[in-house]
């Protein structure tokens, strides 16, 4: 069209235009594309392909041994044979083909046949029905019907007979090709894992070129979103769910777009950097078999961030410190993502999401995620809870102790200097300090007092006023008591003992003031992991009086019913021995207080005083006031200043909420100060206050974050009203939470926890435990709580070595006593081992090349249980110490050493040190519970470790009926009389003992597998011995005590005869769930075909005493008619044979040994009712086996059986199933004439 | 963790002359013998705390209880008894040992209350009284065991490492005895007088070193000469400190 010359605008122009828009588009077109061709995400996926092919080829090259190659090469070569073979037949296999095909066509023409037969049939049959109906005979067409019917017989034989012709011809197909095929699968069951490696190379890296074009055009800029080989990854959480703007939407996490490797294992090298990187616990998650996996955990819930980002920064990655912060922002021009309220955690803090799911389980996570175990520790040893309500968080008693009955425990003076600054009597305490804090500067004006009228208060008068005043109403509460007086005189020496031996520093330390150099150096009083549990005792009888001290020994819940301190059921004389101990104190140790500790009155200011009434009473009026002030209202005489400090008093101690840790008499009813913080973990950042003082640096603590909750939280657990700083508040406004001085390690515990503590966004996931889990978790809390493990091992110590092959073994042990010393050398680390060894080579003279270790535990590779085992001290890898009974070495070591005791006036320092006992003769004797002194010094470790140190709880489940336990609990009976440290009674609240008793039995049955697993592979490699072999099948005890040099099966024979692989049994043996339930089975079947038997599967719920019951007893009896019966036949043996009565208290007799306790053991009489009976069986067997080290003897152990005149013809077997006969029904027995 | 603080003082006094005259074409097999001293007063130690309730059975009728704590015999002189002496030669290879060695258990006391073994050797355990004992050996580089005893039997046991191995009964809890798992063929345990000898010597200079229950080390230093004798060795061992 011509251009008429009339339009609005000009072709040439327009066409520019178009042209320049045109090539604008294009450009942002081809740019679109290459930018989404390009994002970061691509380039860590096309690196992931190439990092995978590199490590694929090297696993490959590491398969691909000559010796590899060559079985291959002989497989390959069998199958070419085969093939060879055949061909040279080929007319017999081609008749047999053609056969087989011919019969196959023929098969398929009688199917239809027979399938039109039937079908003939259903029609004709309706015709016929049809039929009869209309001509109204119900016999017509009969024949029609017989015929279908006859041809669907007829069909269906043909059918048959087809078919069992067409099989034969493919069996003699298969027979011809049999060698073929054989070989095949021979090449393939002996290349599966190169193969595998192969397929995915060539997947990686395909040899084909077309496939190679092919990938390139599906990731070609502009094509790639029709089927590209680089996509986004990505997980849908259905049940997990986030606030987004208000509403709930799906969790979809992408992070696994980048981080391609996260379940891959063997991206962990030194090469392997972040985004691919092996995760470092795939045991725990990720992966399918562990207990988080990803598709249905996915990343975010625990990790946080942005799910769904595909960006380095918009994920809202989390810097670990301030260098990979710079770090960063010049790589990725990082920064915070500040909308988003679900900032990525630090790997620092992410234990922090434990917390949402194992709120009924954080005991049982506290191994894998130690800190926020930590930090809910803390949590309730502070008395958090106290302030702050949590609401699922299992605890609330008080945390500190009555103040119901101050009166008859302190002084008046010591409770203000106390309450000023509780560290400096005790630093290791758990009180707060409450005043003289920061937002009081002591010397700036805090207020001008009478309504700005008057002079100006300082911090230091504000608060030192306040302590008077809180000092005088915590007084007021409590009523004028003295205690009755000690009835008995107490003895400061033997008190020394008994304080030693009853169990005191089990739950105390006495470790020396900070700074000061101890007087005595005694391990006794060091600080270790289970004595902090109660305070620190040096410098106590400064503030107590003899009476009270007796009291609160003797019972220490009726002063505060609360308190964590058991009672230890102690005779008179020996509470009173302790009082005596600790009050008159020879040692020096419980009247040694801090320096610049004093007791005194705290400075009151009455103007301050008065101030601090007109702040706290500002709802009446200023005349009111006045009048009160001027005496002129009886009930509040405010001119008498005592008056008007208990009253201002109970103001501060509402203000400040004492009474949340403390009980105080009328103010049982108050509600706790503190922020709830049951969701504070959700709580957005800008909803923080972070005050002024943000940059300040306050005596070394941290800046502040004011992006992330931990930053805040840092500082307010470091510098707790640090946000007041620089603000405008009145006295009454101020920031209330006290100073705890917690270090940095209990600041990021207990923030890893307070930052868990979040909205339950996650319900429906939440964890649900299995009553058995929920009772395992309340039984393990009670057994922390109770302090338990300070005198009980639970677990043995781990010792990790390289074994004469060079493998690398861990085996649960313990090291054995050098040549001159008798103490094993500790196990706390190997740090504090090669130290302990170092002084020990020292003093000895001697070098330390060898350490001997006693297994504690059936270590299929290394040994079984209570064999010894040298390790050169070179191959020594590490060791772990024992879990619990760090009060055993304590009390060992007084047995056989004494205490060490410091005497400052001694003419020459080598003097100053000696070791007492309470001994009148000074000979180093210990006092035993028949009152007479024994010398222990010359006895072996073993032996006062095993007759005078509480009880290992090892495999208890597994040893005690769980109704006894329960009783036992609850209310202690005297089971091991020689043993002078008390089980005490602990008070348990309802469920806390059932709790205990349940954990036992739940642990030893989950322990059960591997155990078996373990036991097996060594008692199968072991040998039977003379008259063992006919006794009864391979029971573990019989056949692991006659070793004979024997070893352990090797687990490739396992694994070929369980059919599982190497990696899963060692998983078995080493406890892992996830293979235990996965493939237990096998072991267990495989372990009874070889005619293994173990006992002790633990089922906790009721468990019937078999040998109890009528049935048993009849059956037994008629096989031991001629010797009396069953009970008389046990009782003979047991007490003619090995004579269990030398040794044993019976039924509350004591043993034949009377005089002396180093060889009492347990009351006989009990074992009907406490031990399960399959635990005393192998314990007949072989003691050691159970407990390595005891004292009890192996008695039925004979090569040839002993006792033949007492029980002819016996074996060692029939002996023991008659002993316990006789054990477990002891009181049916007729005693036996003396 | 008071270790034995060994005060080992070597002093040569007199030449006893132990020699043993070879034929010439025999190489020269010398001897070390000595004392082994207490240095000091020797400690009364007190008897045995045993009962007649605890010793029941002991002792045939009529028979008296031995109460004599073995643990540090001292003769009127000074002599240390059972004290282990041992000579390692150096670059001497050890085999082995195939050798037994007996303790007897006769009225409720080991006979005797130190023996050496050199590492790989038997020890059997006999019964000689009426009642049951427990054998409990306390071990630190070989296995333990604690197996209990009838009257007339027996129990034995290897002991492949060196090491001190304390043997108690669990029952009368003051029977005690030692063994030395010596890893040298050379040694010996003191007489009541404190006397040893060490014979299979070839001339040259030893180490000796001695160890007690409780005085635990001492070392000292002898010198086969060419003709095989040496001058009488004597070491001295104190009280260790507390």
């Amino acid at each position: 069209m011509a251009d008429r010359g009339d339009t609005h605008y000009l072709t040439l122009t327009l066409n520019k235009w178009f042209l320049f828009a045109s090539l604008a588009f294009l450009v942002s077109s081809l740019w679109m594309m290459v930018a989404d061709w390009n994002r970061p995400w691509k380039h860590y996926q096309r690196e992931f392909r190439e990092v995978e092919l590199k490590k694929a080829e090297a696993n490959l090259a590491a398969l691909e041994t000559p010796a590899a190659r060559q079985g291959e090469a002989a497989l390959k070569a069998a199958v070419e044979k085969a093939r060879a073979d055949v061909g040279s037949n080929q007319a017999e296999l081609d008749k047999a083909t053609a056969a087989e095909f011919a019969l196959k066509g023929d098969l398929y023409v009688k199917d239809q046949e027979a399938k039109f037969a039937k079908a003939d049939y259903d029609w004709t049959r309706y015709l016929v029905e049809e039929h009869r109906k209309v001509v109204g005979d119900p016999k017509a067409e009969q024949e029609k019907l017989d015929r279908a019917l006859d041809r669907i017989q007829v069909t269906a034989l043909a059918k048959e007979k087809a078919e069992s012709a067409t099989k034969a011809g493919t069996a003699a197909t298969a027979a011809l090709m049999a060698k073929v095929s054989d070989a095949e699968k021979a090449l393939a069951a002996g290349t599966r894992d190169q193969e595998r490696i192969r397929k995915r190379i060539d997947q990686l890296d395909p040899k084909d070129k077309a496939v190679v074009i092919a990938n390139e055009i599906r990731d070609a800029p502009g094509l790639d979103f029709i089927g590209p080989t680089l996509k986004v990854q990505k997980v849908v959480l259905d049940n997990l769910t986030f606030e987004l703007n208000f509403t709930k939407t799906k969790r979809v996490d992408m992070c696994t777009t980048c981080h391609m490797a996260t379940d891959r294992e063997g991206w962990a090298t030194d090469d392997d950097k972040e985004p691919l990187r092996t995760h470092p616990r795939l045991d725990l998650f990720v992966t399918a078999k562990s207990p988080h996996p990803l598709k249905d955990v996915g990343c975010t819930i625990c990790h946080r961030g942005g799910g769904e980002a595909l960006d380095f920064v918009r994920a809202d990655h989390r810097p670990a410190d301030e260098h990979e912060e710079k770090r960063w922002e010049e790589e990725y021009g990082w920064h915070k993502q500040h909308h988003w309220d679900y900032p990525m955690l630090s790997d620092a803090y992410v234990e922090s999401s434990c917390v949402q799911c194992h709120k009924s389980s954080m005991e049982l996570v506290a191994d894998a995620a130690p800190k926020v175990a930590e930090g809910y520790r803390l949590f309730e040893k502070y008395g958090c809870y106290a302030c702050h309500k949590v609401d699922w968080f299992p605890t609330s008693r008080k945390p500190a102790p009555s103040l119901k009955n101050i009166r008859a425990k302190v002084r008046p003076d010591w409770i203000a200097s106390w309450v000023t600054k509780p560290k400096a009597f005790r630093e290791t305490t758990w009180m707060p300090q409450i005043f003289h804090l920061e937002n009081f500067p002591e010397d700036e004006p805090v207020v001008k007092s009478n309504f700005g009228q008057g002079q100006e208060i300082s911090g230091r008068a504000w608060n030192d006023t306040a302590v008077a005043a809180v000092t005088a109403f915590v007084l007021s509460r409590a009523p004028e008591a003295t205690m009755p007086p000690v009835p008995v005189q107490g003895d400061a020496k033997r008190g020394r003992e008994v304080f030693r031996v009853s169990g005191c520093l089990a739950c105390h330390d006495l470790a020396p003031h900070e700074g000061d150099e101890p007087k005595t150096k005694d391990p006794a009083f060091e600080k270790n992991e289970a004595n902090e549990f109660g305070p620190n005792l040096r410098g106590v009888a400064s503030k107590l009086n003899r009476e009270w001290l007796y009291a609160w020994i003797k019972d220490p819940k009726s002063y505060w019913p609360d308190t964590r301190m058991p009672n230890l059921r102690l005779p008179d004389q020996d509470a009173a021995d302790i009082a005596a101990y600790m009050i008159d104190d020879p040692d020096g140790v419980f009247h040694d207080v801090p320096k610049g500790w004093a007791e005194k009155a705290s400075p009151l200011d009455v103007e301050a005083l008065r101030e601090q009434a007109r702040w706290f009473f500002n709802k009446l009026s200023r005349a009111e006031l006045e009048r009160r002030f001027q005496g002129g209202d009886p009930d509040h005489r405010w001119d008498d200043v005592e008056r008007l400090k208990v009253e201002v008093g109970e103001k501060f101690v509402l203000n400040q909420g004492c009474y949340s840790c403390h009980e105080i008499q009328g103010m049982e009813n108050e509600m706790p100060i503190g922020t709830e913080l049951s969701n504070w973990g959700s709580k957005t950042v800008d909803k923080l206050d972070f005050g002024f003082a943000g940059d300040k640096e306050l005596g070394g603590r941290p800046k502040l974050d004011h992006e992330y909750r931990e930053g805040w939280l840092i500082r307010k657990l470091h510098a707790p009203r640090s946000f007041d700083l620089e603000k405008v508040k009145n006295p009454k406004e101020k920031l209330r939470m006290p100073y705890f001085a917690f270090t940095d390690e209990q600041v990021d515990a207990i923030t890893t926890f307070v930052v868990g503590l979040v909205d339950d966004e996650v319900q429906r996931a939440r964890m649900n435990p299995s009553a058995e889990k929920a009772s395992m978790d309340a039984g393990l809390r009670t057994i922390r709580q109770k302090n338990c493990m300070a005198c009980h091992v639970i677990a043995p110590g781990e010792v990790t070595f390289k074994d004469a092959k060079g493998v690398v073994q861990t085996v649960p042990a313990e090291l054995t006593p050098l040549e001159s010393d008798k103490m094993p050398p500790p196990m706390e680390s190997l740090a504090k081992l090669n130290e302990w060894l170092a002084t020990y080579e020292k003093a000895n003279d001697e070098e330390v090349k060898e350490l001997g270790m006693r297994l504690y535990a059936a270590s299929p590779d290394v040994g079984m249980p209570g064999e010894n085992v040298s390790v050169e001290r070179a191959n020594l890898v590490s060791v772990a110490p024992a879990r619990g009974g760090t009060f055993v070495r304590l009390v060992t070591d007084y047995y056989l050493h004494g205490v060490q005791r410091f005497d400052k006036d001694a003419a020459k320092p080598e003097d100053a040190v000696s070791s007492v006992t309470a001994d009148p003769d000074g000979e180093g004797k210990v006092q035993d519970v028949d009152g007479t002194f024994r010398a222990y010094a010359d006895q072996p470790y073993d032996k006062v470790r095993w007759t005078f140190a509480p009880p290992v709880l090892l495999d208890e489940g597994g040893k005690l009926q769980r109704g006894w336990f329960f009783a036992f609990l609850n209310d202690p009976v005297p089971l091991r009389r020689q043993i002078r440290v008390r089980m005490p009674s602990f008070h348990f609240a309802e469920g806390e003992a059932g709790a205990v008793a349940d954990y036992f039995a739940y642990a030893s049955r989950a322990n059960w597998p591997s155990k078996y697993a373990r036991t097996m592979r060594l008692a199968l490699g072991m040998k039977l011995k003379g008259d063992h072999a006919a006794d009864t099948e391979r029971d573990w005890p019989q056949v692991t005590t006659y070793r004979e040099g024997g070893g352990a099966l090797p687990i490739e024979d396992v694994a070929k005869g369980t059919a599982l692989d190497v990696k899963t049994l060692r998983g078995i043996e080493a406890g892992s769930r996830a293979d235990i339930d996965a493939s237990f089975g096998k072991v267990l079947a495989f372990g009874t075909k070889q005619g293994f038997r173990m006992n002790g599967a633990v089922d906790p719920s009721y468990e019937a005493v078999h040998r109890r019951m009528p049935s048993h007893l009849e059956a037994r009896g008629k096989e031991c008619a001629e010797q009396g019966g069953p009970i008389a036949l046990g009782q003979a043996v047991g007490l003619k044979g090995p004579n269990c009565y030398q040794c044993h208290w019976h039924q509350g007799d004591p043993p034949d040994q009377k005089d002396s306790p180093l060889s009492w053991g347990p009351d006989l009489g009990l074992a009907r009712e406490r031990l399960r009976e399959s635990w005393v069986e192998d314990w007949l067997w072989s003691p050691a086996l159970v407990y390595p080290g005891t004292s009890m003897p192996a008695n039925f152990q004979g090569d040839p059986p002993q006792y033949q005149n007492v029980y002819p013809g016996s074996s060692n077997g029939q002996q023991i199933q008659s002993v316990l006969d006789w054990l477990f029904n002891m009181d049916r027995a007729t005693p036996p004439p003396q | 963790m008071k270790t034995p603080t060994a005060l080992a003082i070597a002093a040569a006094l007199s030449c006893v002359g132990a020699m043993t005259v070879s034929p010439e074409t025999k190489p020269v097999e010398g001897k070390v013998a000595g004392h082994v001293k207490f240095d000091g007063k020797a400690p009364e130690l007190k008897p045995l705390a045993i009962t007649d309730e605890k010793s029941k059975g002991c002792c045939p009728a009529g028979a008296k209880m031995d109460t004599t704590d073995p643990s540090m015999v001292v003769s009127k002189d000074g002599g240390l008894a059972n004290a282990v002496v041992l000579i390692e030669v150096p670059g001497e290879k050890m085999e082995p040992s195939t050798e037994t060695v007996e303790i007897d258990q006769k009225m409720c006391h080991f006979e005797p209350h130190v023996r050496v073994v050199a590492a790989g050797g038997k020890v059997v355990f006999l019964n000689s009284d009426g009642v049951s004992h427990n054998i409990h050996t306390y071990a630190n580089k070989n296995d333990s065991f604690n197996k209990t005893v009838a009257p007339g039997s027996k129990e034995e046991c290897t002991l492949a490492k060196g090491d001190k191995v304390q043997v108690k009964c669990d029952i009368h809890d003051w029977m005690s005895a030692w063994v030395y798992v010596a890893e040298t063929p050379h040694f010996a345990v003191t007489k009541e007088d404190g006397s040893f000898e060490i014979g299979g010597l070839k001339p040259g200079k030893y180490k000796v070193e001695v160890w007690h229950e409780k005085l635990g080390k001492a070392k000292g230093e002898a010198t086969v000469k060419e003709d095989g004798t040496c001058d009488a060795l004597d070491i001295k061992m104190g009280e260790k400190k507390k």
